[in-house]
């Protein structure tokens, strides 16, 4: 009976929103004692790498060194300021030897190059081109340079060094500048903008505040910036808290900081991760062939009972035999369905075995399809979100509706695949649950969300602008009784957590 | 086959015309990528006395990418596995397209000389090494004489 929560006129949707005030009041004093925002940045790599200069220069500034060599320094240190400045009082100029940076550097770019051939130690060949970086002497070829180069920078080291053996010189990013120079079309990618990310990786990695955003191609990254209060100081305290750290990237990808996986709100990490190692492996597939299905005594063909006698003869090689004991048929005599061999407490014990994987099997799949439906759904929810700017514009060029009133749908939309994500990730959890009435109020509240999800993308197949925008209503009431139901049941869930409503098995 | 680089022919060529003492490196006829190897045991060393077998095969992006060199005599030593396999930092991590097959083959034969039990690649092996070294080194004395030296 969804319907029957709708407001079809003006008037009542104003009723809506007091209730929403009301709510969010209420939600105001409960949140005095368990919510604890957890407070992020979110930065772009440009961004990033702003910081990174930035925090580089300020070491040079100290010591007296270039921004490259600090780069270099900073990650032997662990992007550690202070250990570098420490060092460098006790150790003076001398810090450089063992960090691949040389004493003085009065090496020029050999760039642009001899006009002798010479030849390179490395191909063999004569070449005219040599060069060698800017703080050591050891020629090779451009080509054989870019090469190595190229290959260690794909294996994303941000620390190369010469390739003489004997040699502990640090490649630099001027370096880099000096033999990009030497290619200037467009298929070559830039080593100094590799280089560049790979420093970048290399700080995101050594820094437990900073973390890559784990969307796809997405170079976003989110710094945690500690709490709103100071009763929690750890990242763990407040995992243990029943708090989740759900952050967005500059892209507004939303994900876990604490796992890095997406945003699987209303579920904690370890059931979300278990949950996927389960659905991602075929375990299941082999339960299910474990349960169902026998291999003949003879050529271990897989053979599935689906009716008959027990009197089996295999398909494949004709072979005879009893499918309960596995045993020759003619050992059976004429004593047909008589198993001679037949053992009740061995039988009802493979019987009750059976049967109780079958059943875990059963809820595995019952879970899993709705969890899996779910995320179909999902992935053609975003589809139609990267559709939706189009149908916006001719929203507003066609029927002359402003930026403004066509918001409605965008947010309906935006609403629409967050409710998605929290339904999809509580039907993980309940497999986990054991089966007591908080978990059938849990279901409850489940199906409830879910008939408002499936009403609002019900509406989301209208195509015709003039229509939609009839509905517009519909969708912003559609979409709001859509949100209370998934903040009850993201309540109902933390509070089971919580109180240990929900045991987790 | 692709035309053979400059560089692994020059490398082969001085193999042959200068060899290396202790060291024969024959590339094979049909595969001028794929060297035959032997190397006497150090003096001084449990595999002393034994003449020992590899193989060694330069991989398309040599010298780019290091050789791949592995033992064909058993040989009885920590980071030496039982599938011939070395662990040694110059085959990994520690490789530079300056390097060469020479240089390569004089650091398997100092791996001979100094083995390191604790970078092992045979854990059993390094075991006994670090438990009782007398005992290790007379296993691999009694390898030698069995696997590495002609009746």
């Amino acid at each position: 009976m969804a319907t029957s929560d709708y407001y079809d006129s003006e008037e009542e949707l104003d009723l809506s929103e007091d209730d929403l005030e009301f709510d969010l009041q209420d939600l105001h004093i409960t949140s005095q004692d368990s919510e604890i925002e957890f407070l992020f940045k979110s930065l772009t790599s440009d961004v990033l790498w702003i910081s990174i200069v930035e925090k580089a220069d300020h070491v040079a500034a100290f010591i007296g060194m270039t921004r490259d060599e600090c780069l270099v320094l900073l990650q032997h240190y662990d992007w550690r300021e202070d250990k570098v400045l420490d060092d460098f009082l006790s150790l003076g100029d001398e810090i450089k030897v063992s960090k691949g940076l040389a004493l003085s550097s009065k090496l020029r770019h050999s760039l642009p190059l001899h006009s002798l051939s010479r030849i390179c130690a490395i191909c063999c060949e004569q070449v005219d081109q040599m060069f060698h970086l800017e703080q050591c002497s050891h020629e090779y070829c451009v080509k054989c340079y870019t090469r190595y180069l190229s290959d260690k920078l794909r294996q994303q080291d941000s620390l190369v060094l010469c390739m003489e053996p004997s040699c502990s010189i640090s490649v630099s990013l001027q370096d880099l500048k000096a033999l990009d120079s030497n290619f200037p079309g467009k298929d070559h990618k830039p080593l100094y903008d590799i280089m560049i990310s790979n420093i970048a990786k290399n700080y995101v990695e050594s820094n437990p505040k900073l973390k890559w955003c784990p969307a796809p191609d997405c170079t976003g990254i989110v710094q945690f910036d500690g709490f709103s209060t100071y009763e929690i100081g750890t990242l763990k305290e407040y995992l243990d808290s029943h708090n989740l750290p759900i952050v967005t990237c500059p892209y507004s990808h939303s994900f876990c900081f604490a796992c890095s996986y997406e945003d699987h709100d209303p579920i904690p990490c370890n059931i979300a991760k278990n949950w996927i190692r389960k659905s991602k492996d075929d375990s299941e597939t082999a339960n299910w062939i474990d349960i169902n299905t026998k291999q003949c005594p003879k050529c271990d063909a897989v053979i599935e009972k689906n009716g008959g006698c027990n009197h089996m003869t295999c398909k494949k090689c004709a072979y005879q035999f009893c499918w309960i004991c596995l045993q020759d048929w003619p050992l059976h005599g004429t004593a047909y369905y008589n198993c001679s061999r037949y053992d009740a407490s061995a039988i009802k014990e493979m019987h009750q075995k059976q049967q109780t994987t079958k059943q875990s099997l059963k809820r595995y799949l019952h879970y899993y399809k709705f969890y899996i439906s779910h995320e179909l759904s999902a992935h053609q929810d975003n589809d139609l979100f990267r559709s939706i700017e189009s149908r916006v514009q001719e929203m507003q060029q066609d029927l002359g509706i402003s930026w403004i009133d066509c918001q409605f749908y965008r947010t309906a939309m935006k609403l629409l695949i967050k409710s998605r994500k929290v339904l999809k990730w509580s039907y993980a959890l309940l497999y986990y649950c054991e089966v007591n009435n908080y978990v059938y109020i849990v279901e409850t509240n489940q199906s409830f969300l879910s008939n408002s999800i499936e009403d609002l993308s019900h509406l989301f197949q209208l195509t015709d602008p003039k229509c939609i925008v009839r509905e517009r209503l519909q969708f912003i009431n559609l979409s709001n009784s859509m949100k209370k139901r998934e903040a009850a049941l993201v309540e109902i869930i933390h509070e089971g957590l919580k109180n240990q409503h929900l045991k987790v098995t | 086959m692709s035309q053979l680089p400059k560089r692994i022919i020059k490398e082969s060529q001085r193999l042959i015309s200068d060899p290396v003492p202790g060291i024969t490196a024959v590339p094979h006829e049909d595969n001028l990528r794929y060297f035959q190897v032997t190397i006497q045991g150090p003096k001084e060393s449990p595999y002393q006395d034994g003449l020992f077998k590899l193989e060694l095969y330069l991989p398309d992006d040599y010298p780019m990418v290091a050789p791949k060199v592995r033992f064909l005599t058993k040989i009885y030593h920590p980071n030496i596995d039982r599938l011939g396999r070395i662990c040694l930092d110059v085959l990994k991590k520690n490789w530079s397209p300056a390097l060469q097959i020479r240089t390569i083959l004089l650091s398997i034969q100092a791996l001979l000389s100094a083995p390191n039990p604790d970078d092992p690649l045979s854990n059993e092996v390094a075991e006994h090494w670090k438990r009782d070294e007398q005992d290790a080194i007379a296993t691999a004395k009694e390898y030698t004489k069995l696997y590495a030296t002609e009746q």
